[in-house]
């Protein structure tokens, strides 16, 4: 592209771009929903000493045992009333459930077509962006949004044979979400209290059960990721600490019926973050493999059975040894590394354990695509 | 934070507000969604604001999060992209005829680019960003900015519906 070209393309892009007038800056409700993370941040890092202090008492082998079962909380649970209704014959175009948590009712309303699909369930939640659903071979895909306070809500479409989900909850409770068409497909949607844990959704079709998720908690949010078929085990569960740095940031893998899903804490980002990846689903490159991504500034990917570690060249010429960590029951090793400040990575090299070089690449290893 | 620092924040906010819509909307092609991107920027921001406040360059700290949020977006799922035959619909905010045309016609172009791509040409172009800011920006080396602007640019240059639009 001439230079011409490239005057000419921030020329129409600074004129088009520029001409759209946004709504105001709603500097209000942005600041109302810093101040929840705020406090959700500071929740999780009391959480955090918490878990510490658990530590040094109870010795680490219970702290493992008491995050792979998903961090359940002691002590006696709340009363929770919660239900789920499909739309009455009076609903507005676009809403596919209500419901309510102790009294309080929620509606849930899509909107949009395509990849601007999104739901709204009321000013205490932002909106929900869905997309255009992609559901592989899921029986539902929910996605989660949250109040900042005390209330989660999941939303998303399911697979064409599925007329009904049952959701089971810890206090004994359970759901029906009946699925509502919107833009070509079908969706449920829910709203839990945060403290309430799901234990286990199960999808039906005409001829019976399809399927059943056991959703993996970050934090209070549950993460529905892999659906395994009626009388399938899936992965048994155990833990792995993947990753950790002076400045403090660590990533853990938890490898169960959920999947592999990984959680990532690093006090210079913005928050705790992780994400969650079907075994089944692994994009594999010769060496390492893209796993879910980036969360705050730590990356995570994976490596074949035979990597022991990698050498990572950052931009600014500095080398750090990254050591691959393997799960009991997961296929591949894992690796985990802080992003640079400033720039990013030039190459990496892979070496088994006898230091043997087994392939090497430039850019980011864990962005292999 | 205090009544002051709520202050400042808001005049951070106010005015960067537009051009962080703006920058979403180039990356997801979607004004609503824009707008949700730029409320997930500031509000984190404000969770940090002590330390954005002292950081060098705040404003790279609230575009970070737009780019991050934006391709974060397509993360939950188990797939970060999906290929489809058709594009999607786009939604495009009431003004004149021509220009809401030619808008959706570059949005469309830049949505056909990679995720990668789209932030390379977008933060160079638009935002004018320098090759290493754009690289800081996008956590990646300054030689993958270059080949990912180049890459952008090149099928952007072969659209025929540009080219016939006089748009580039």
């Amino acid at each position: 592209m001439s230079v011409q070209d490239e005057a000419r393309l921030r020329s129409r892009l600074g004129t088009l771009l520029g001409e759209i007038s946004p709504a105001p800056a709603p500097v209000g409700s942005v600041i109302r929903r810093g101040r929840r993370i705020s406090r959700r941040q500071q929740a999780a890092a009391a959480g955090g000493i918490a878990v510490v202090a658990a530590a040094a008492v109870l010795g680490p082998a219970v702290l493992r045992s008491e995050l792979a079962a998903g961090s359940a909380a002691p002590g006696p649970a709340p009363h929770y009333s919660v239900s789920v209704s499909p739309p009455g014959n009076a609903a507005r175009r676009g809403v596919i459930a209500t419901g309510s948590v102790n009294g309080w009712h929620w509606q849930a309303t899509l909107s949009g077509t395509g990849n601007s699909v999104g739901a709204r369930l009321g000013q205490d939640f932002p909106r929900l962006a869905i997309g255009t659903p992609y559901l592989a071979d899921d029986l539902a895909l929910l996605e989660s949004t949250s109040d900042g306070a005390s209330r989660y809500a999941y939303v998303g479409p399911v697979a064409a044979p599925v007329r009904y989900l049952t959701v089971s909850l810890a206090d004994g409770q359970q759901l029906i979400l009946r699925p509502q068409p919107w833009a070509g497909h079908r969706y449920v949607a829910m709203v839990l209290p945060a403290a309430l844990r799901v234990r286990k959704a199960v999808a039906y079709g005409r001829a019976g059960m399809l399927g059943y998720a056991v959703p993996f908690y970050f934090g209070a949010d549950a993460s529905f990721q892999t659906w395994l078929r009626p009388g399938q085990a899936g992965s048994a569960r155990a833990t792995a600490l993947i990753g950790s740095g002076s400045s403090q940031w660590s990533a853990t893998a938890y490898v169960g019926p959920w999947g592999l899903c990984v959680t990532v804490y690093d006090p210079g980002g913005i928050g705790p973050g992780g994400f969650c990846q079907a075994v089944s689903q692994v994009s594999f490159g010769l060496v390492t493999g893209q796993f879910g991504g980036v969360a705050d500034n730590v990356e995570v990917g994976l490596a074949r059975h035979d990597v022991a570690y990698l050498m990572i060249t950052r931009s600014d010429g500095s080398v750090v040894r990254v050591k691959v960590a393997y799960v009991a029951g997961y296929p591949y090793g894992l690796a985990a590394v802080l992003r640079p400040a400033h720039g990013g990575f030039a190459s990496w090299v892979a070496y088994n354990a006898h230091g043997r070089r087994l392939g090497s690449g430039k850019g980011d290893p864990v962005r292999l695509r | 934070m205090v009544a002051s620092a709520d202050e400042e924040f808001s005049e951070f906010m106010q005015g960067r507000w537009s051009q962080l819509v703006r920058l979403g909307y180039a990356l997801s092609g979607d004004l609503q969604t824009a707008e949700d991107l730029a409320q997930t920027a500031f509000a984190r921001a404000y969770a940090s604001w002590w330390r954005v406040r002292r950081a060098d360059n705040p404003d790279a700290y609230v575009r970070r999060i737009v780019v991050n949020a934006n391709r974060n977006r397509f993360r939950k799922p188990r797939v970060s992209e999906l290929l489809t035959e058709s594009l999607p619909e786009l939604s495009v905010p009431a003004d004149g005829v021509s220009q809401r045309d030619d808008r959706a016609v570059l949005v469309q172009e830049l949505m056909r680019l990679s995720p990668g791509q789209r932030a390379a040409v977008v933060l160079r172009y638009w935002l004018d960003l320098s090759e290493a800011e754009t690289a800081a920006l996008l956590g990646c080396s300054v030689g993958n900015v270059k080949s990912q602007a180049a890459r952008g640019l090149a099928k952007l240059r072969a659209s025929a519906a540009l080219l016939e639009g006089g748009l580039l």
